[in-house]
């Protein structure tokens, strides 16, 4: 990793401490992350109160699972973005909202601007829109469809009716594309 | 397919961003695991991932903070109680080999390198560790040259803690100083506060009094004992009282004050008395007054006479 050891070795050490149930650990990490991971959340679940349920959730599970985390697989952060992520899908998936989802990507062939919009409901998620309004439509499409309503590449490719390989060059230009502009930051 | 076009293909990113069916995601692990290469980009991939999530935050409630810590405590009581003897991490506590280095079992998909940093220590037990290895039976006997030196740290130490006291002492006793300081002002303050207060009553009072429709305005001139006074009757003939402000009028010796008059039937009502440096916020409020056709101050004896005396000021008519 190219960033700051002490930013590494600070989260490390952090990822230390929560092993060892420390509460205080545990703090600061909610502190410094609870906003990033309640943004993808809210994403995910697009309800307000559910997405506090999730984060709720998320956060349990990062308590209960502190050894599972391994820092060789990945940073502390990319973990309980996972986790999040997970659960927020797992969410979305329960039946009440299978419904809703099947809705949402219909709307999808519709019109993915309109989607978008109404997405962007939270005037906070000004930094997100930022990004994702730099990836090509057809971009950020895919990246919603994969990243934020948890379809496989397969399922993304059926859904758009396009080829696999397609889903996988564009899902490649996706993230060069948000590496450059994050760079660019 | 070569290493390069495999990572340039678009697999590594699903894998990242979970769009990978499990028995894919296997396959990425796999390679991962066999080529430094992979793990590089999976991780600059997470890094965009991360950066993605940053950018896209929004912080939850304030108070949710409290309610998760709290869910936490919660079922934290409940684990320690349910499962007294487990290990909470992957080390066993219970090691029967002694040399066992005390460590999680290797992971399944071992990502070594990918954050290039040593593993750390594992958390577990220190205090269970130490009795594996105990360092008593190991450590000589404290000798007698140390022991002067532990005497003499302690020594210094104890000096030290004297000299914090007294630190502490001097502090404790300026905040206490600043502290009265404190609430003095605040009562100060609280002082002012009342009296501006009341002043401003007085004076929305004295507006209500004078804004009144039915009040009657006397002008009345200065008279040859001084020309160029000036005073103004707010007389509300329905309650009778009366408003009174005066210019222009001389300042009287100690032993004199000024009194008004209403003249009714051609004869004087006193109607009180006023000191000129008594600074009211708008007007004198006078003694109420049923009946007047006319107004006029005079200078009278301190504490006002029952019939006029002295010399006309001021005097004003009705107008009828």
């Amino acid at each position: 990793m190219s960033t700051s050891n002490d930013i590494t070795f600070d989260v490390e050490l952090l990822a230390l401490q929560l092993r060892q149930r420390d509460r205080r650990a545990f703090g600061v990490l909610y502190d410094r992350y609870s906003a990033a991971l309640y943004g993808v959340i809210v994403r995910i679940v697009q309800i307000e109160e559910m997405a506090e349920d999730v984060l709720q959730e998320t956060f349990i599970k990062i308590w209960k699972n502190a050894e599972s985390y391994d820092n060789s697989r990945g940073t502390l952060f990319t973990w309980m973005l996972n986790i999040a992520r997970n659960s927020a899908l797992d969410k979305l998936r329960s039946s009440e909202h299978r419904q809703r989802k099947t809705n949402r990507s219909i709307e999808n062939l519709v019109g993915e601007i309109d989607r978008q919009q109404s997405i962007s409901y939270n005037p906070e998620v000004i930094g997100l829109r930022e990004f994702v309004l730099r990836l090509k439509p057809d971009q950020q499409q895919l990246v919603d469809l994969i990243y934020y309503q948890g379809f496989t590449q397969s399922e993304a490719a059926d859904e758009l009716g396009i080829p696999l390989g397609t889903v996988k060059t564009r899902v490649r230009s996706a993230l060069i594309r948000l590496r450059e502009l994050m760079n660019a930051n | 397919m070569n290493i390069e076009e495999y990572i340039t293909s678009g697999v590594l990113e699903l894998y990242a961003m979970g769009g990978l069916s499990a028995a894919e995601a296997q396959e990425v692990e796999a390679m991962a695991q066999q080529h430094p290469q992979v793990r590089q980009e999976i991780a600059s991939i997470y890094e965009a991932l991360e950066a993605l999530a940053t950018s896209g935050q929004i912080a939850p409630r304030p108070e949710l903070k409290s309610s998760i810590l709290q869910t936490i405590a919660a079922e934290e009581g409940l684990v320690w109680d349910d499962v007294p003897a487990q290990p909470t991490s992957g080390a066993g506590v219970i090691i029967p080999l002694p040399p066992a280095p005390v460590e999680p079992p290797p992971p399944v998909l071992p990502f070594s390198e990918v954050m290039s940093k040593p593993v750390p220590e594992p958390p577990a037990k220190p205090a269970n560790v130490v009795k594996l290895y105990p360092p008593a039976a190991a450590t000589p006997a404290v000798a007698p040259a140390s022991r002067r030196y532990l005497l003499a740290a302690s020594i210094v130490f104890a000096l030290l803690g004297v000299g914090a006291a007294a630190y502490m002492g001097y502090q404790w006793q300026n905040t206490k100083e600043d502290l009265a300081h404190s609430i003095n002002r605040n009562q100060q303050l609280v002082q002012e506060y009342n009296t501006l207060k009341n002043q401003m009553n007085r004076v929305v009072a004295d507006v209500v009094q004078l804004k009144n429709p039915q009040n009657q305005v006397v002008t009345l001139a200065g008279l040859e004992a001084a020309p160029n006074a000036i005073a103004m009757v707010y007389w509300n003939p329905a309650t009778g009282s009366i408003a009174l402000s005066v210019e222009g009028l001389p300042a009287p010796p100690d032993d004199k004050q000024y009194q008004l008059w209403a003249l009714a039937d051609g004869k004087p009502i006193d109607a009180g008395v006023f000191d000129l440096n008594d600074q009211p916020e708008a007007v004198h409020h006078m003694k109420n007054i049923n009946q007047a056709e006319a107004f006029a101050i005079t200078l009278e004896p301190r504490g006002g006479m029952p019939a006029p005396t002295g010399a006309m000021y001021v005097l004003g008519k009705m107008r009828t």
